[in-house]
């Protein structure tokens, strides 16, 4: 009886516990994230990540290398920059947030838009990644390339991806920006729209990109295989290229600012950039009204820099000048949340078809285009330049002193006229192109300093902690790529030149 | 009524001493700290005369003066003494005697004589002897095999328990805590990171210890292994007290306890007073600066701070030795406790109220906490039973925030110039050290603190404002029937419901200095404010049948068949107007609506079922061997429904029932035990799901942008995705031997025992290049070897009811991280980018992973000849871990009469710990460390060598190294410099009580008055390098970021009175 009893209680508390108990244990759906977004939500985050890295990280390291920013005598944050004396650790949060972050989301737009058949999407996500990869390898030298992105299981689980030699990085590059081409289609009746945070959808404009973007990887080429950039450029004679830049642009919401700006606030608004010597002087020697633009002159409306790296000398920092808020560089004018971040720039495109056509592999006319890049560069900054015409700050060193923004224009044109040897004119095209990009594509005007060596003559860093006369050629890989991929093929120097420099 | 039946007694006693020449002999029976018992039965030795002491304990007898009394009670050692009028009979506790009985997993009770296994059980008075606050924290150095670390000493923060070593990667390392046979949460309430983190402790501390009647610590798997999956990392069981039903109807008791603490820092660090204010390789006597690396003291007088209005205020060049303690307050802790017991002969009940009021060392720190315990049990009939247990939890707190950042109370603080007075700076309408002064032309505010690079922190104090509130019910209900005297079926529904609010303020500042000189040095945040909110909500089903079956009169069989049901759900919702990329409209005013920009809102839902059945099935032969066997299946829906089975055996054998009589008097009582178990453990919620989509957010270094951005909504891919994982397993096997000596005078116990957890689920880091930065998998192996050791003797235990006791306790534990993953061969726990605390494959868990000196083959530090600096190594390398060698305790306590006095040391040694302190303090010039061999000249470094030519080093004696540089240049000095040997020893507790005789309270109402005086982490003593900080300060909450001091708020020191009171 009594084992009667206990074996009918022990059947009723099994029975009950095993029905419905699949059912009830079913709840391992995470409540807290998304499945299946449509392309349109995920195309902007892949851009602003992007934007994220080129405005902040990689423009803060670009233009301190590129010398037209050094640190701040008053405080510390980038004194490792000045001292080429980088961490590993530093390249880990924009490796990542360009691969596991940029690029995968990219790679989900492209399978997503390739099964619903939306041609344009899948054109715009390979161009950002062709753009993405080009400015990885141009930091990194040799990276994973044919077997990144393949972690999931699905892939594969391709969790150690090997690392490809820069020179198949360049021609996978060059492979996805035909493919981009051939999907583009200006007229498609369907294509983003303001999700697509760069053109809004203007397919025409993705089309000037993507020759724009050709002609800047086989550019790159110049040193390393003339003969195959001379071939890719000739094929691009013709072409449409940009005729607005590619840029993301940023508002004063929180959340929705330049990344630089927010950078600094993130660090309590300190100033760690200043002017550099170098820069300021290269443009004060001709009157550049922009060095009013891209740092804040001082009170007497003069701009000075900071000798290169002359930050352990706090004397040194009275009577200097701070990045300008045009370029995102000031903390304490949040007009600097609303510098906009540049893919690639209108005065860029026409600095990249100058040199072409200076090294006749393109036919044109070269000077028109050298002075249609500076002038680009000053329209795009206009309004700040006619602010200082208007608050009188002097411009009067080598033009009319009652002029208006034309005449200032003029004026300085004269004094950087277009040589006429071919050599000579790479470095006019360069070095006005290197004074574009201050400040706002550091990291752009940096890598042309590395393939092209201009502008010559600049002074190493005082801070140098390498040697004299050594300049960064290289970021250094990321610490967990270091430590993570049994692929990695071993650490490099600061001072190792990637394949194209040479 | 009683008192009649009382004197009638006496009046019969009387007459019966007139016949027989005996006389009324009047006593007390007290218990082990002094409290009367009631109900004690006393007797007179070799006659049938015997009479029950009233509720204080006293009683009224008649004896012969040359008789002996026995007085006895339940739960206690019976004891003798002679019958003299006003004798006061001690018994001692027999909880801790070896025979006891001890709650096991489950909450089911069992003989100790019968476990295999290694437990320890404290009752209400070993938890209570300090008034620690924190019922884990009071278990500190009375439990072999348990590695406890309480990182503020005090009321709040978190305590970490850690049994038998480290054994997961990814889940928690700390013990389950089960309350009346259900879990409860223990997570950290913590914000921030581990660098800027904000401490209001950890969930499981907050039990009242005053309610607790005992705990025990489950230290083995076989002990857990059918608490599966949440109690792989051993079990501390509480059991909250219950009305005692001893007898018929007896009388409700009131209790009252009261208890005042005051605590302050235990260990500053030790300061130099040698230099002042400024900075020699800049401007010399720099009053902006943190910097004290100016010129020596010289005792004149000289300006210091800003100059406002043309003034400035003037001080003596000269170091106040104590300017940063005279920052801290005296902490004031008042406990009032008051608890009603009662039973009649078919109920029990135990009501408790608790009120816990404290402020802090720190200007506006708080916490004040209230209780509510209401515990009944009622018999319905012979067969059938229930009991309820209800506690309600509420607390509100303020605290500091640790570590780094312009809130970090400590980090500012401690940054202060030797000789810059600062209980001066408290004063913040004071135009020389405010924030608010308003430029009459911009309108705009400026500071007047004489600090460009540091905040006052008083002002920290009154401004950051962090608060927590809690509300929580822990329950539980128990029904059971009894078919006979051996089948009983049961069922335990308990659970609890935690609502959790924490709102932090950030003090919105745009200021610029006063002195135009200063232009430069403005100090801006945009101000913020967060809210957010945490439902927990937990529930327990436990079905249980219970047979008992003596086979044959010598075989006992004892069988548990049981069923269980988990679920576990939490929702949290914040909110929060971020200072970075949001910021306050109108300074002052924090309410959400205040923000600039979109308020950013989360909100993490989770739920997890799981359902087991279990069994264990317990065999005696004759009371001397045993053998149990457990077995559970489990199936976890984070395991996505995966079923697992593991199994435990243990076994035991009295071997003293088998020895002779002879031998038995020295040893009385032997026990050797063994035990072998396999453990599995689920994986966290939701970390098995494929990847998915979450609204983006892209966070740089410092800065973010978040969607949706300008208006337009995105998504990102989630970096990481689950592999369809199987359960983590631990297999753990222990033998040990417990013994009794000179009856029990002496005892000991011993175990030895190895753990392998393997399989574990973890979040395997992968490079970023392939797409994802993680995936859940099974990987890794981590062992756990060690001995633990208790002892207890009696050297003196005298008639006069003098005694003294000694114990002591003795864990070592020996932890390696066998293997990680293919591929990778560490993970990190914590740290920060310079230096990691790592689980590494052939390291302990929580190895620290850093840059260190480099050093020649001989071991020298390598001098760079031409700058006289050392040089570094250009990669990190692995050094010790946070993991002690040994932990040991040491107690003694003595009894006379009542008055008991017990004092407890503890040592952790061996161990390291990064001190952030440290670092902070020899870069601004501080620490005594700053001044080498008495001054600030250059010096040769210890033991150092450099190249001489070509692969050559050659000792070093005169390339010097400059003090300034070395310490206050980036990378100069190694990080692996700021890690410091962690071994302690602490006078733990010491208390000392005294109860009233019973002949004063004989005309009162009250039934036992205790007096006492007891304080907690009295002293602590250290290696000489460590002149900085307690080691047991630490930024990582109760997680597997221990031995971090990344500017943590120091420990304290605590000493107070106390009354008890029962009537």
């Amino acid at each position: 009886m009594k084992t009667k009893i206990i074996s009918i209680l022990t059947l009723i508390a099994l029975s009950t516990s095993f029905v419905g108990c699949k059912k009830f244990l079913d709840v391992n759906n995470n409540p807290n994230i998304a499945n299946n977004p449509n392309v349109e939500l995920v195309l902007p985050s892949a851009q602003v990540a992007i934007a994220s890295v080129m405005g902040a990280p990689f423009q803060i390291n670009g233009s301190f290398w590129a010398q037209h920013w050094t640190q701040s005598p008053l405080a510390s944050q980038y004194k490792n920059f000045d001292q080429y004396q980088v961490s590993s650790d530093e390249y880990n949060r924009p490796w990542r947030n360009l691969y596991a972050g940029a690029l995968t989301d990219l790679k989900y737009v492209y399978n997503k838009a390739k099964a619903e058949d939306k041609k344009q999407y899948m054109a715009i996500s390979r161009l950002m990644c062709a753009y993405t990869f080009q400015v990885l390898t141009d930091a990194f030298g040799d990276i994973p390339f044919t077997e990144a992105l393949k972690g999931s299981v699905a892939d594969g689980s391709i969790i150690n991806p090997k690392y490809d030699n820069q020179e198949a990085v360049y021609d996978g590059i060059i492979a996805m920006i035909d493919e981009a081409q051939a999907l583009i289609d200006v007229n498609a009746a369907s294509h983003p729209g303001t999700d697509d945070l760069v053109y809004q959808g203007d397919m025409q404009k993705w089309l000037e990109f993507s020759n724009t973007l050709e002609l800047k990887v086989y550019m790159r080429l110049s040193e390393a295989n003339p003969t195959k950039a001379a071939a890719g450029v000739a094929a691009l004679q013709g072409a449409d290229f940009l005729t607005s830049s590619a840029k993301i642009s940023y508002t004063t919401t929180g959340g929705s600012e330049n990344p630089l700006y927010s950078e600094m606030i993130g660090l309590n608004g300190t100033t760690n950039i200043f002017a550099s010597k170098t820069c300021v002087d290269f443009m004060n020697s001709y009157g550049d009204p922009r060095v009013g633009v891209f740092y804040k002159p001082l009170a007497n409306g003069a701009v000075v820099g900071l000798t290169q790296g002359d930050f352990a000398n706090s004397a040194s920092a009275t009577g200097k000048s701070l990045g300008g808020y045009s370029v995102g560089a000031d903390p304490t004018d949040n007009n600097s949340a609303t510098a906009p971040v540049y893919f690639i720039s209108l005065p860029e495109s026409e600095f990249l078809q100058a040199e072409a056509i200076a090294r006749g592999w393109m036919t044109g006319d070269d000077a028109a285009r050298y002075q249609s890049g500076i002038l680009a560069s000053l329209d795009a900054y206009q309004t700040e330049i006619n602010n200082q015409i208007d608050n009188s700050i002097d411009l009067t060193a080598f033009g009319n002193a009652n002029g208006t923004y034309s005449d200032y224009i003029d004026s300085m044109l004269l004094y950087i006229p277009y040589p006429s040897t071919e050599q000579d004119k790479i470095e006019a095209i360069i070095n006005q192109k290197w004074v574009a990009m201050s400040g706002n594509q550091g990291f752009e005007a940096w890598t042309e300093m590395r393939r092209t060596g201009y502008p010559k003559g600049m002074a190493t860093s005082v801070a140098s902690v390498i040697g004299a006369g050594l300049f960064p050629a290289r970021f250094l890989y990321p610490t967990d790529e270091i430590n993570l991929n049994p692929k990695f093929p071993g650490t490099k120097l600061v001072t190792d030149k990637v394949w194209w420099d040479k | 009524m009683k008192k009649t039946l009382l004197m009638t007694i006496g009046l019969l006693m009387l007459c019966a001493q007139m016949a027989w020449a005996q006389s009324a002999v009047r006593g007390r029976v007290l218990d082990d700290k002094g409290d009367g018992i009631s109900g004690a039965s006393i007797r007179v030795k070799g006659t049938a005369r015997g009479v029950n002491a009233d509720n204080g304990g006293n009683f009224t007898i008649t004896a012969n003066g040359d008789e002996t009394l026995v007085a006895s009670a339940s739960g206690f050692k019976p004891a003798e003494s002679a019958a003299t009028d006003g004798v006061t009979i001690q018994l001692m506790s027999d909880k801790r005697s070896i025979e006891g009985v001890v709650v096991t997993a489950l909450g089911v009770k069992r003989e100790k004589a019968a476990l295999g296994y290694a437990t320890t059980t404290l009752n209400n008075d070993d938890i209570n002897k300090g008034n620690n606050p924190s019922a884990l924290s009071a278990l500190q150095g009375k439990v072999s095999g348990v590695n406890i670390t309480s990182n503020t000493g005090g009321p709040g923060g978190s305590t970490r328990v850690v049994i038998r070593g480290e054994k997961s990667l990814s889940r928690g390392n700390n013990a389950l805590i089960v309350v009346d046979g259900i879990p409860i949460s223990n997570g950290d309430r913590t914000a921030g990171s581990s660098l800027s983190q904000i401490d209001f402790g950890n969930r499981g501390n907050d039990i009242n210890p005053d309610d607790i009647e005992s705990i025990t610590v489950l230290k083995g798997a076989a002990a857990t292994a059918l608490y599966g999956s949440q109690g792989a990392a051993g079990a501390v069981m509480i059991t909250t007290k219950s009305g005692k039903r001893k007898g018929k109807g007896r009388p409700a008791e009131i209790s009252y306890n009261v208890n005042h603490t005051w605590g302050s820092v235990l260990k500053f660090p030790t300061f130099q007073n040698q230099f002042g204010q400024g900075d020699l390789n800049g401007v010399e006597d720099d009053r902006r600066e943190n910097f004290s690396w100016g010129l020596p003291f010289d005792g004149k007088l000289r300006p210091w701070g800003q100059i406002i209005d043309g003034k400035q205020k003037v001080k003596s060049y000269s170091a106040i030795e104590d300017n940063v303690q005279s920052f801290f307050k005296v902490a004031k802790t008042l406990e009032n406790n008051v608890s009603f017991t009662g039973s009649s002969d078919k109920t029990s009940y135990f009501v408790a109220l608790n009120a816990m009021n404290n402020t802090g060392m720190i200007e506006n720190n708080f916490i004040n906490r209230y209780g509510i315990r209401f515990n009944a049990n009622h018999e319905f009939s012979n067969k059938f039973y229930s009991n309820i247990g209800f506690n309600y939890i509420n607390s509100a707190a303020r605290t500091d925030q640790q570590g780094q950042g312009d809130g970090g109370l400590w980090n500012n603080l401690i940054q202060t110039p030797r000789d810059i007075p600062i209980s001066e700076l408290s004063n913040l309408n004071d135009a020389f050290n405010s924030y608010s002064l308003l430029d009459p032309i911009t309108g705009k505010k400026k500071y007047g603190y004489y600090g460009a690079y540091t905040n006052n922190p008083y002002w920290i104090a009154r401004n950051y404002d962090n608060r927590n509130f809690y509300d929580r019910v822990i329950g539980q209900i128990t029904t059971g029937y009894r078919f006979n005297a051996d089948i009983e079926l049961m069922n335990r529904t308990g659970g609890e419901v935690l609502s959790d609010r924490t709102f932090y303020k950030t003090p919105k500042i745009d200021v610029t200095p006063v002195d135009p000189f200063w232009d430069g040095n403005a100090k801006a945040n945009n101000g913020g404010y967060y809210e957010g909110a945490t439902n927990l909500q937990t529930i327990y089903n436990d079905l249980m049948l219970t047979v008992k079956k003596q086979i044959t009169p010598k075989i006992g069989f004892n069988g548990l068949f049981g069923h269980n049901v988990t679920q576990i759900s939490a929702n949290t919702l914040s909110s929060e107007i971020d200072p970075t990329t949001n910021g306050l409209v109108i300074d002052g005013f924090y309410n959400l609506s205040n923000g600039k920009s979109p308020v950013n809102t989360d909100n993490v839902k989770g739920l997890e079922r799981k359902i087991g059945v279990y069994t264990s099935l317990d065999l005696d032969y004759d009371k001397t061997f045993f053998v149990t066997l457990t077995a559970r299946n489990d199936w976890s829906s984070t395991l996505n429904n995966k079923s697992y089975f593991y199994p435990s055996a243990s076994a035991s054998w009295i071997f003293t029932k088998s020895i002779g009589d002879n031998l038995k008097n020295v040893l009385n009582y032997g026990k050797i035990r063994g035990s072998i178990a396999s453990v599995g453990t689920d994986a966290n919620r939701y970390a098995n799901n494929a990847a998915g989509f979450s609204k983006t957010e892209i966070n740089s270094n410092f800065g973010s942008n978040i969607f949706p951005f300008n208006g337009i909504p995105g998504y990102t891919y989630q970096n990481g995705y689950g592999t369809n994982v199987a359960p983590e397993r631990s297999r753990q096997s222990e033998i040990g031997i417990d013994l009794g000596f000179l009856n029990d005078r002496i005892t000991a116990d011993f175990t030895v025992y190895n753990n392998t957890t393997t399989n574990q689920i973890i979040s395997q880091p992968i490079p970023a290049s392939s797409g994802f930065t993680g995936r859940t998998i099974n990987t890794g192996v981590i062992s756990n070897k060690g001995i633990e050791i208790g002892l207890r003797a009696t050297p003196i235990k005298m008639k006069n009811s003098l005694k003294w006791d000694v114990f002591g306790t003795y864990t070592r534990n020996k932890n390696n991280v066998e293997s990680i993953a293919d591929g990778s061969d560490q993970i990190i726990l914590g740290g920060f980018s310079g230096m990691s605390i790592v689980a590494a494959k052939g390291k302990p868990f929580g190895t620290f992973y850093g840059i260190d000196l480099a050093k020649d083959a001989n071991g020298r530090v390598i001098i760079d000849s031409a700058t006289g600096n050392p040089r570094s190594t250009t990669k990190p390398v692995y050094f010790g871990s946070y993991q002690p060698k040994f932990i040991a305790s040491f107690g003694t306590g003595f009894s006379f009469k009542g008055l008991t006095l017990s004092v407890l040391f503890d040592t952790k040694q061996g161990g390291l710990f990064y001190s952030r302190t440290k670092d902070n303090l020899e870069f601004v010039g501080t620490s005594a460390s700053t001044v080498i061999n008495g001054t600030r000249d250059p010096f040769v470094f210890e033991n150092s060598s450099y190249l001489a030519y070509d692969g050559i080093y050659k000792t070093n004696t005169d390339i010097k190294t400059d003090v300034y540089t070395y310490f206050t240049s980036a990378n100069i000095k190694p990080v692996s410099q700021d890690l410091i040997d962690a071994s302690y020893t602490k006078l733990r507790e010491v208390s000392l009580s005294y109860p009233l005789p019973a002949s004063l309270l004989e005309k009162t109402k009250l039934g036992n008055v205790v007096f006492g005086v007891f304080g907690t982490n009295l002293k602590i003593w250290t290696p000489k390098a460590n002149g900085f900080v307690d080691p047991e300060s630490n930024a990582g909450g109760s997680g597997n970021e221990q031995g971090f001091d990344f500017l943590s708020r120091p420990t304290m020191r605590n000493l107070g009175v106390r009354l008890n009171v029962t009537f």
